[in-house]
């Protein structure tokens, strides 16, 4: 017995228990499982349950001529909700990715011109930047609501920087992050320098997890921090996710921080 | 517990728990027909099949019991695994092709998840020479055809693939 022998919808749920690399592999075994294996019912099942509305919301419409075709232009980063946000799916799994915006986070004092400035970045795709003048109360916080995010999932939540030329300050003393949702809530520290691994643990406050971190490189030019990571139930109560980082103990003063962002990806 | 008598493709009779036959789409039909107390013949089922039905329908029942999964709720995680520890192993491609299509004949949804599942894990990640010989089926691409295909999804060419 063989493949040809199954009911269509039988072989249509095993490639559906596979993943998305699976599925296109399969094109590549004859033309008739290519028939099967591009099938808008099976792509329908590797997109997010909501990517209807995901695609509404889209600050650029995507043209798209099947399931898979939408499928892989939604593994590129696209801007969303008004550009404040940028959306992507994991191709591995098809799990969702969201980056924040400088402007959707919460940077205290950010709307002072003599502490931060906003502007445009040829390195990202969002409309603008943040870059710290000088301040000594350096502050970022980020919330997301949990259940704009796949459920059943380990997520990593990520602060996305450069450190100008110029910048100063911000790696003498390590920098306190922190993630919550719900009941569950990690910290952790951080120095803000390229060549510095992170030594302070906060072991003080028990039960909550606690991670060392340090700056690492993404593919993209810019680096990142983790602030935290979390496993999403997906529980029907909305849950929101508050990421943070702050260094405000120190009273000297900070430049040269350039934030595009936050990003929450699934972590492996 | 009430039981249901079926007979296979080659004579042999089978008592069935109720709450088994009832899954089965296809015997629920024929009892609705008939009449409880008579025997149901299955033509398309064999008693290897038959008795590796129940045999999965036990399990299931346990690892539902263990993990603490509703019946009719969706399968994931270590339920699928240690179902897959079980009974992966002794089991050939051609058998669980046979199994998958007389499982799909009857009906048995619960069991049809636990099935696909195992063919999956057997699909992941396999080389597309490997597919061919899982799924059975002849190459009929040519050099040009198969080129566009892997140009156009590289992507899931990358990382590494089993050879079997």
């Amino acid at each position: 017995m063989s493949l040809e022998h199954l009911p269509q919808d039988c072989f249509e749920q095993i490639l559906s228990l596979t993943s998305p690399g699976d599925a296109c592999r399969s094109s590549l075994v004859s033309s008739s499982i290519r028939a099967m294996a591009d099938k808008d019912s099976l792509w329908g099942m590797f997109l997010p349950s909501d990517y209807s509305a995901i695609v509404s919301r889209l600050v650029t419409p995507i043209p798209y001529s099947s399931n898979k075709d939408l499928f892989i232009r939604l593994c590129r980063p696209n801007l969303i909700d008004c550009g404040k946000k940028m959306f992507s799916i994991e191709k591995s799994t098809g799990k969702k990715c969201y980056m924040l915006s400088a402007r959707d986070l919460s940077i205290t004092w950010a709307c002072n011109p003599l502490y931060w400035s906003w502007k445009p970045s040829s390195e990202s795709r969002f409309a603008e930047v943040a870059e710290l003048r000088t301040i000594w109360w350096l502050e970022i916080c980020g919330t997301m609501n949990s259940q704009l995010l796949s459920p059943k999932t380990v997520y990593g939540a990520h602060l996305v920087i450069k450190l100008a030329n110029r910048a100063y300050g911000l790696d003498s003393l390590p920098s306190e992050i922190s993630l919550e949702v719900g009941n569950y809530k990690s910290q952790g520290t951080v120095y803000l320098s390229a060549n510095r691994k992170a030594t302070e643990v906060d072991e003080r406050v028990r039960p909550i997890r606690v991670l060392e971190e340090r700056l690492r490189e993404r593919t993209d030019g810019w680096m990142e921090i983790e602030l935290g990571s979390f496993y999403n139930d997906g529980c029907y109560y909305n849950k929101d996710v508050k990421m943070s980082l702050k260094e405000v103990k120190g009273a000297h003063l900070k430049g040269g921080l350039i934030v595009e962002g936050i990003e929450i990806r699934p972590k492996n | 517990m009430k039981k249901i008598s079926v007979r296979t493709s080659d004579g042999q009779e089978f008592e069935l728990e109720e709450n088994l036959a009832m899954e089965s789409a296809t015997i629920k039909t024929s009892l609705d027909a008939f009449s409880r107390d008579d025997i149901i013949l299955l033509p398309n089922v064999n008693s290897w099949e038959m008795v590796k039905i129940i045999e999965f329908f036990t399990k299931v029942q346990e690892l539902e019991t263990k993990f603490g999964v509703k019946f009719m709720e969706k399968k994931e995680g270590r339920f699928l695994e240690a179902f897959q520890a079980e009974f992966d192993k002794d089991l050939s491609d051609d058998n669980l092709y046979c199994l998958l299509w007389t499982v799909d004949y009857l009906g048995i949804e619960v069991l049809l998840e636990n099935l696909c599942h195992l063919m999956a894990e057997r699909t992941k990640n396999k080389t597309v020479e490997s597919c061919r010989n899982l799924f059975g089926v002849q190459h009929d691409y040519t050099p040009e055809e198969e080129a566009e295909i892997r140009e156009d999804y590289s992507w899931a060419f990358e990382g590494p693939e089993i050879e079997e």
